[in-house]
């Protein structure tokens, strides 16, 4: 028994070990005085931080990424959520493979993804950039809004919008007083993700960018192929940390206790 | 019309080819309290949620207060539901819940707060309006739903088997709570059950409903005393049911032959010699060993069974012909009663029984 558990521990700390390891060396690598990535670390500063965000450019492009994240994750929101409203309270005959060509995004890879809108874009005469990073970014965020707001909504009791149509709210006042508030950590949850996702993103936005549109992601391989700084470690830290956070909170709005 | 409060007119619901409610009519007065009751599936529910809106009858009329509501939508109604899981809203506190109505109804501010008062009063639940849902316990749970649902003085309140989910000490004490708020506000209760002795204790008129239809309504005395079909007294109560062929009749009184055994009852309605029939007799209507020879129906057995029940023994006795009655007795004086081997006499007079036609009029 006891070896058992000691076996699985190990087990499951190698695997964390492996999955993590990348990532802590970044971060280790972020506050050394080396400009060469050595180990072991032999000095600590935090000058590569003050160092990223002095550069316009990257500051430049944290700005451009947080307004597609933004605009992205808020359009997904909307649209995942109303057609996770659609796929969870109405049957019809072709549902599942609705739901399926929503969720398509997860599979097909992002590469065939990028392409594909880049073929399409061409075909109506629309030219890279802004909107068309924008629109990638949303059909990626879709399937993670709409898987939780659905969990939610699998959840939600229906009778408690009975109840209040009848004590005399009309359908727009009981969605907008007992169904919102009730799924909104789902849809919270959603939205992050969403946004997580999009702030990540690097090839659909490599390929759609265009030359004006420069997302993080796609700044730090243009550092990574021209001059390579500590500051890459130092913004990788940043967003690292920024996507760990946002990760962890829509976790726990998911998982919020559902009271009845 | 004045003191009619809900009334249904040929109202049938049909769920594609599954007809839930088949053709019922009935009216209920103004401050009764009215149960319907049923095994589950029955159409009790259905006809609830069609009084309430949730429902539209696919056909026949429903009028609430003289005005047909046949096609208006739940919020317009004059009537409020307690609904089987309660649906207590978890993101609001108590007194939002409660004043959840009256905002709805674009009320003032005091006129919530003096209403909501009023409610605290009636549920005895002072002092808990700001807490959340999820700290009260089922009791209190039950109390907050019926407030929430009066305080918008419905003409008709309906309950949708609100007590199922609690224990039965807590069930029996929220009938007699539900009973005393219901004298205090004079409102009209419609009450859904599938529990036979819930109805029997709260009601003033019990409609007894099975797959669809309404097999009876009267009051708990007329139901138990008097059903008109074998599912009714089958489901009120327990009895025994002896059925047969009517072999002569006349004068009031009716035989049934009833695989050999002939068992007299008496007989309000037409009958006709050779139709089948049913006699219920109640197991605390008949009398077993010393005086029970001299009744007119009197016959010889053999007792099977002996179960103590505390205030009642209940005996299985197998009849000549190879049939079971059971008999309950009162333990009114501490008895050795009779043990199972033991042969004995069981009888009835024929007015303790009750004639049930098998095309009842």
């Amino acid at each position: 028994m006891r070896l058992e558990r000691f076996v699985l521990r190990l087990w499951a700390g190698l695997v964390y070990l492996f999955l993590f390891t990348p990532i802590f060396a970044v971060v280790l690598m972020s506050f050394s005085t080396s400009k060469y990535s050595t180990f072991p670390v032999r000095s600590w500063t935090a000058k590569w931080y003050s160092e990223a965000f002095g550069d316009e450019k990257i500051v430049a492009a944290l700005q451009t990424s947080l307004l597609i994240s933004i605009v992205a994750a808020l359009i997904a929101t909307l649209v995942g959520t109303l057609a996770a409203m659609g796929f969870v309270r109405n049957s019809f005959r072709s549902r599942e493979i609705m739901r399926a060509f929503f969720l398509s995004p997860l599979i097909i890879p992002e590469i065939i993804t990028g392409i594909a809108l880049l073929s399409f874009a061409t075909l109506l005469s629309v030219q890279g950039g802004m909107i068309l990073v924008i629109i990638g970014h949303v059909l990626i965020g879709l399937p993670f809004v709409l898987t939780v707001v659905s969990a939610r909504l699998y959840g939600f009791d229906r009778s408690l919008e009975e109840a209040a149509m009848d004590l005399g709210a009309d359908e727009v006042t009981t969605f907008r007083k007992i169904t919102l508030p009730l799924i909104m950590p789902g849809i919270a949850g959603g939205a992050l993700l969403a946004f997580t996702v999009s702030f990540d993103n690097f090839l659909i936005t490599y390929l759609l960018a265009g030359s004006e549109v420069m997302t993080i992601p796609v700044h730090i391989y243009s550092m990574i192929r021209f001059e390579f700084t500590p500051k890459i470690h130092a913004i990788s830290t940043v967003i690292i940390f920024v996507s760990v956070s946002l990760i962890l909170v829509s976790q726990l709005l998911a998982g919020e206790r559902r009271q009845t | 019309m004045g003191d009619i409060d809900v009334e249904l007119r040929g109202v049938t619901k049909r769920f594609g080819s599954v007809t839930a409610v088949d053709n019922v009519s009935f009216h209920i007065k103004k401050g009764e309290f009215f149960s319907l009751l049923g095994p589950s599936g029955c159409g009790k529910t259905t006809i609830l949620r069609m009084v309430s809106g949730f429902e539209t009858p696919t056909e026949g009329v429903i009028e609430i207060g003289g005005e047909d509501m046949s096609r208006r939508v739940p919020f317009k109604r004059p009537t409020n539901l307690v609904f089987q899981h309660l649906a207590l809203f978890p993101h609001l506190t108590v007194y939002k819940n409660i004043a959840f109505g009256l905002e709805m109804k674009g009320f003032s501010k005091s006129e919530i707060r003096k209403r909501v008062d009023e409610m605290f009063d009636l549920i005895q639940l002072q002092g808990y309006a700001e807490r959340k849902i999820s700290q009260l316990s089922g009791g209190q749970k039950q109390r907050i739903a019926i407030a929430r649902a009066l305080v918008n003085h419905p003409t008709v309140l309906l309950l949708d088997e609100p007590l199922g989910a609690l224990d039965l000490k807590l069930r029996e004490q929220m009938q007699l709570e539900l009973k005393r708020i219901q004298r205090e506000v004079g409102t009209t209760f419609v009450y859904v059950t599938h529990d036979q002795k819930e109805a029997i204790t709260m009601s003033n008129s019990i409609a007894v409903m099975n797959n669809g239809i309404v097999e009876q309504i009267g009051d708990a005395g007329e139901i138990y005393e008097n059903p008109r079909t074998v599912f009714v007294a089958n489901f009120i109560g327990e009895t025994n049911l002896f059925d047969g062929t009517v072999s002569s009749n006349g004068n009031g009184a009716a035989t049934v032959d009833c695989a050999g055994l002939a068992v007299k009852v008496a007989a309000n309605g037409p009958v006709m010699d050779g139709q089948r029939a049913s006699v219920s007799v109640r197991p605390e209507k008949i009398r077993i060993g010393a005086g029970s020879d001299t009744l007119t129906n009197s016959y010889e057995g053999v007792v099977e069974d002996v179960v103590y029940q505390g205030s009642t023994t209940s005996y299985r006795v197998r009849l000549g012909n190879g049939r079971d009655v059971n008999v309950a007795v009162q333990n009114t004086e501490r008895s050795d009663g009779f043990s199972p081997g033991a042969a004995i006499k069981v009888g009835w007079e024929p007015e303790r029984g009750v004639l049930i036609p098998e095309h009842a009029p």
